[in-house]
């Protein structure tokens, strides 16, 4: 927690410099002159040898626009292996459109097509990867005075050589809640905390960060064995009768660039959009056209805990 | 007096004066007559001592005039060839050769030097860029930075004329058949309504000199330039010139010519000064009261000049009072100064000390107390110089002068998290330079001025937080601490050697020792009375840098219309184990198209062996300092410039066009979403390498004489980046590219007590990046769909223009000034930046202003 102390307080010490500074600073609404958006089609379709094709699509719009970004419900979504159309995807409700009966498979090259009226045609090319990186996990559990379950849990991966490598790791929560109606079962994303610079090489902060995802790569650790280290925190009970049942899991990603690129920029755009001076980070995109990511991943998953 | 044009052959012949000089000394009428007809009067002041007239004269020329002063005196007057009157003892006359400047004396060959310093008559202070011209020759030189000058001229009669600017010029006729010292006093202007007053003066005369880019601009001209909360700023008034502008709203960076704040090498007696701001850049930390000279160059680099791309801003502070003990102070709304000065000895060694600090804190106080938890909030900044000045010899001098600086922001905090659980943070951001001078003057012989300097730099900024908790009767202590900084320790020599009118050589060589420290986190822990630490930065930590150069120059005069500075710098840099080295060829030329009207043109290259990393651009002391290494080069520019400068008016008015092109490699800039703080990364993987492009025209209209002065100035611009791992590796514009940059600057002397001032300054908006386009990220897990902001092409869009009216009306008399002043006067709602914010839900972008209308008052003494 010392990392969002920092940050918190050089805000607040910056912040007050210049308050003290400005006494009659102030801010006011502009109109800027942008040139007028023409609406793209956005394509977010993240893919694994197990699973059916997804992908989900809506419309950008202008950034000043009094409108929020909206589903296309009139896509026409193909997912194609080279020359050949493997299936159209049909839509299932809210801008998701889902393949019946394909399945995407390692070291396979796709490429996807979306057309809608009126938007400009988008496509992207992904590849899903070969190889699953199985890491090695060791648990150590820590209970302290209070009841807190702390897991430390450590990470070891064999990076393949002589190539890009990009990972993720997240932590998922799962809650079952026993009453006298039956069960209710709860997944939620319960992030962990690390130190390690591996995950962490361009954070703003030091000390410990707090992660949901954790998105890295390979090119401080080519071709090497590689020992990450993360805390995850279990989720505290207080008044529950019975003690819901909780599954924590570990999710290991073996990912692509386009996956990583995708998601380490819109984590960083969010990390910098409290600091007016900071260059913007603008999301990298694989998709021609329009925005979002098509891109393919292997997941390892492990549990870490169930009690 | 009254004056009547006539039809006549020449200015001075053309006009017709009225004077009544009865009872008047000889010298109070023929000062007179100088400051009404701007004429060049040439006589030897013991000829006139003690000599009264009766003169009277109505409607009658100048010649005339003159006869009428000098009869009965035993002088006569006559008119050389260059149009200066000379006054001679009327029975050396018949003896007068014909005065021709290329035939003077006996003996035409033997050549003796005149040389020696020119000091200010009431402090002894050493004068720089005082010119000395031989009227009857048409040559002249000035003086350098020490005050030293050398001039050698053929045997026999020579006029000399000693000006500097607010000073009244001095005019002697010295018969020169042996080498002469002479070290001579200038006495300050005593400005009245109807005297002269120049403002802003070229480095030497602007038509003459092969300099180009370059500007003095007197301190008192600086003082009264209408100020931020009435503080007057070196840097904010140079940012009034053509082709310097501001990062921002009251940001005191300096952009010139398309270059970085990192490409500015700004020089306090010789040392380096590496953050030049007080407050995130509002003010700079140059206490004007403590200061003598200031010069920038900003273009045309002569050789002796090196280690930065873009600009070189010289300053000398004071030499302090030799014949007296000053005390000067101000009191202002955001400062209070102090200064001391006076003689140890006196005519031999004397001091200067001047201390600033800020108030700021104490205003602040009552708005910090409304915010819960903070109690002990730090806003204070200060600066502190001294220096001391000893006279060995007359060949001799030796000066120790001092710089430090400091600003410190903190705050502390306590949590009641009301489970026994109670927290402390103290956080802090400490920035500050020191700079120490040590310098000896020798003049090895009357041609050759030898100067030594040793200086020190240092500059660091250190973040830190320490939170204390308290629970169940435990303490638990840690905290972060994060320095970075730069250090140098260097040796210098600079010769001047002046063989003849012709030929101005400069020669020297510069090593410096420089210790980085680019970034040094430190984690501490404390659990009851355990402690355990660890560095988190172990790649960055400090290390050193060798750089060196050396350079030679020549100021020749090949023609009496040509003249050329011709120079090679050479320069280099181990660290490491990497070892980089330039050699930088400088050519400078000049050309005299008419008596008033020249052309210049000027060619060099530059190389910089360091880098700033900035990713705010505003000017942080959070900008690291860092050395060029194998991996990332040396920054290289050249920079080719051509321009015009015409004085009509006799010299009233300057006028001047200049345009150039300047070409950079090798600059860095942060990855994306790069920023200062890592851990144990190198700053080496955060950075990209590109290159960029500054070109345009600067115009400069000045008049320098007269109740009303100053200057407009006209930039127009272009300067643009490349990298290839930013904006899709197109060129972009930089973020203070600016097309159209104006500088009104006005002072009016409204009576012998009264003084108003006005500026007005107009920039194109800096060029930002905004979001075009937002869109949802989904996310099957957790629902959630983040609205994400799509950016265009960098730079790509514009702020609203930047303009500001300020005005300053200042009322003095011997030992007390009064100055008000309104920054911001018409209120305008200048950007300071943009944001992207909602409005009623909807996705807008709200501009943070900074200074409304702000009027100030500050008052100055002198005791």
């Amino acid at each position: 927690m010392l990392a969002l102390h920092m940050k918190t307080i050089m805000v607040r010490c910056l912040s007050r410099a210049f308050l003290a500074l400005l006494l009659w600073g102030c801010e006011q609404t502009v109109v800027v002159d942008v040139p007028p958006h023409e609406r793209q089609i956005v394509a977010k379709g993240l893919f694994s040898a197990d699973s059916l094709w997804r992908v989900d699509v809506h419309s950008s719009v202008g950034y000043q626009e009094d409108l929020e970004p909206f589903p296309l419900l009139d896509a026409t979504v193909e997912v194609w292996e080279e020359d050949r159309l493997l299936e159209r995807l049909q839509h299932t409700g809210a801008g998701r459109y889902r393949a019946q009966h394909s399945r995407p498979r390692p070291g396979s090259t796709y490429r996807l097509r979306i057309s809608a009226p009126e938007y400009a045609p988008v496509e992207a090319r992904a590849t899903l990867p070969v190889e699953l990186i199985r890491p090695r996990i060791t648990v150590d559990t820590l209970r302290d005075d209070i009841g807190l379950t702390r897991l430390n849990v450590s990470l070891t991966l064999d990076d393949p050589a002589q190539q890009a490598n990009f990972y993720a790791i997240d932590v998922l929560q799962e809650v079952t809640i026993s009453h006298d109606d039956g069960s209710e079962t709860y997944i939620l994303s319960g992030g962990f905390e690390s130190a390690d610079v591996i995950l962490n090489a361009l954070a703003i902060e030091t000390g410990p960060t707090f992660f949901h995802t954790a998105y890295f790569e390979d090119d401080l650790f080519d071709g090497k064995t590689q020992t990450l280290s993360l805390t995850v925190q279990e989720p505290f009970f207080q008044g529950t009768n019975p003690d819901p049942r909780v599954k924590i899991t570990l999710r290991f990603y073996t990912t692509t660039e386009a996956f990583f690129r995708y998601h380490k920029t819109l984590e960083l755009q969010n990390e910098l959009s409290d600091n007016p001076f900071a260059e913007p980070i603008r999301v990298q995109s694989n998709t021609s056209n329009g925005f979002g990511v098509f891109a393919g991943y292997q997941a390892y998953t492990i549990v870490l805990a169930e009690h | 007096m009254a004056q009547t044009p006539a039809a006549a052959t020449s200015p001075s012949d053309s006009l017709r004066y009225t004077f009544d000089f009865r009872g008047q000394t000889l010298a109070a009428a023929l000062e007179q007559v100088v400051q009404a007809t701007n004429i060049d009067l040439i006589y030897a002041p013991d000829n006139v001592a003690d000599k009264t007239t009766l003169c009277r004269a109505e409607e009658m020329t100048v010649a005339a005039i003159l006869t009428c002063i000098l009869e009965g005196s035993g002088l006569s007057v006559e008119r050389h060839s260059s149009g200066a009157y000379m006054l001679k003892p009327a029975a050396a006359k018949a003896e007068q050769r014909p005065s021709r400047s290329t035939d003077i004396g006996p003996t035409p060959r033997t050549r003796y030097t005149i040389s020696g310093f020119i000091t200010d008559e009431a402090s002894g202070e050493r004068l720089i860029g005082a010119t000395v011209y031989a009227l009857n020759h048409k040559v002249g030189t000035v003086t350098n930075s020490y005050g030293f000058y050398s001039l050698t001229l053929p045997a026999d009669s020579v006029y000399l004329r000693f000006s500097f600017i607010g000073f009244a010029s001095q005019r002697l006729a010295l018969n020169l058949t042996e080498n002469i010292k002479l070290d001579l006093p200038l006495v300050a202007e005593t400005v009245g309504l109807e005297e002269v007053e120049i403002v802003a003066e070229r480095v030497d005369n602007a038509v003459e000199s092969t300099q180009m880019s370059s500007i003095a601009l007197p301190l008192a001209q600086i003082k009264q330039v209408p100020a931020l909360l009435g503080e007057a700023d070196v840097i904010k008034a140079l940012q009034l010139l053509p082709g310097v502008q501001s990062g921002g709203e009251g940001a005191s960076g300096l952009y010139v010519r398309g270059g970085g704040p990192d490409q500015n090498l700004i020089l306090l007696d010789g040392a380096p000064v590496y953050n030049a701001h007080h407050v995130f850049g509002f003010f700079s930390v140059f206490n004007t009261d403590a200061l003598q000279h200031v010069q920038l160059t900003k273009g045309g680099f002569p050789a002796r000049y090196g280690g930065r791309l873009s600009s070189v801003l010289d300053i000398s502070m004071k030499e302090g009072n030799l014949k007296r003990f000053e005390l000067d102070g101000a009191v202002g709304l955001i400062f209070s100064k102090l200064t001391a000065q006076g003689p140890l000895i006196k005519d031999r060694m004397s001091f200067i000390i001047s201390a600033r600090r800020t108030y700021i804190d104490v205003l602040a106080r009552p708005f910090l107390r409304d915010d819960p938890g903070s109690e002990d909030a730090i806003f204070n900044f200060g600066d502190l110089n001294a220096k001391l000045n000893y006279i060995v010899s007359p060949r001799s001098r030796f000066y120790v002068s001092f710089y430090a600086g400091r600003d410190a922001f903190g705050n502390t905090t306590t949590e009641d998290f009301g489970d026994e659980t109670v927290e402390t943070t103290h956080a802090r951001l400490d920035w500050g330079n020191r700079t120490g001078t040590i310098r000896w003057n020798y003049l090895l012989s009357d041609k050759l001025f030898a100067n030594t300097t040793f200086t020190y730099s240092h500059y660091a900024f250190d973040i830190g937080v320490q939170i204390d908790e308290q629970f169940r009767g435990e303490s638990r202590s840690t905290a972060i601490t994060y320095r970075s900084g730069i250090e140098d320790l260097s040796a210098k020599i600079d010769l001047d050697y002046l063989p003849t009118p012709n030929h101005a050589i400069r020669f020297g060589g510069l090593a410096v020792h420089h210790w980085f420290t680019p970034g040094v986190g430190q984690f501490n822990e404390r659990l009851d009375d355990v402690r355990n630490g660890f560095r988190f930065t172990p790649d960055s930590t400090r290390f050193s840098g060798f750089e060196f150069n050396g350079y030679i120059e020549d100021d020749w005069r090949i023609h009496p219309r040509l003249k050329a500075n011709l120079g090679v710098h050479a320069s280099g840099m181990y660290v490491e184990g990497t070892f980089y080295s330039s050699i930088q060829p400088r050519l400078a030329m000049r050309f005299l198209l008419r008596d008033n009207w020249s052309a210049k043109a000027s060619f060099g290259t530059m190389q910089q062996y360091l880098h700033l990393l900035t990713n705010a651009g505003i000017g942080l002391p959070t900008d690291l300092w860092v050395a060029s290494t194998q991996r990332i080069p040396p920054q290289k520019a050249w920079q080719a410039a051509i321009g015009v400068t015409h004085l009509p008016g006799n010299g009233q008015w300057e006028i001047s066009v200049e345009g150039y092109y300047k070409r950079l490699d090798n600059l860095i800039e942060y990855e994306s979403g790069a920023a200062f703080i890592g851990r144990s990364e190198n700053w080496q993987d955060k950075v990209t390498l590109g290159e960029g492009w500054a070109y345009g025209a600067e115009g400069f209209i000045q008049k320098k004489q007269g109740r009303t002065t100053g200057w407009l100035g006209y930039t127009l611009s272009w300067t643009e980046r490349q990298f290839d791992d930013l904006n899709d590796g197109d060129r972009f514009p930089y973020r203070y590219d600016r097309r159209h940059d104006v500088s009104l600057v006005l002072t009016h002397r409204l009576s012998a007590r009264w003084d108003l001032g006005a500026t007005w300054v107009y920039g194109t908006g800096n060029a930002i990046t905004l979001a075009t386009a937002r869109f949802r990220d989904t996310n099957d897990l957790t629902q959630y769909q983040p609205s994400v902001p799509h950016y265009g092409k960098r730079n790509s869009f514009r702020m609203r223009p930047y303009h500001r009216l300020d005005f300053s009306l200042r009322w003095h008399r011997a030992r007390h000034t009064w100055m008000f002043s309104v920054y911001n006067a018409y209120n305008r709602k200048n950007p300071f930046f943009y944001f992207e914010g909602r409005d009623q839900g909807r996705a807008v972008y709200k501009q943070v202003n900074l200074f409304p209308i702000l009027p100030s008052i500050t008052w100055s003494f002198s005791l």
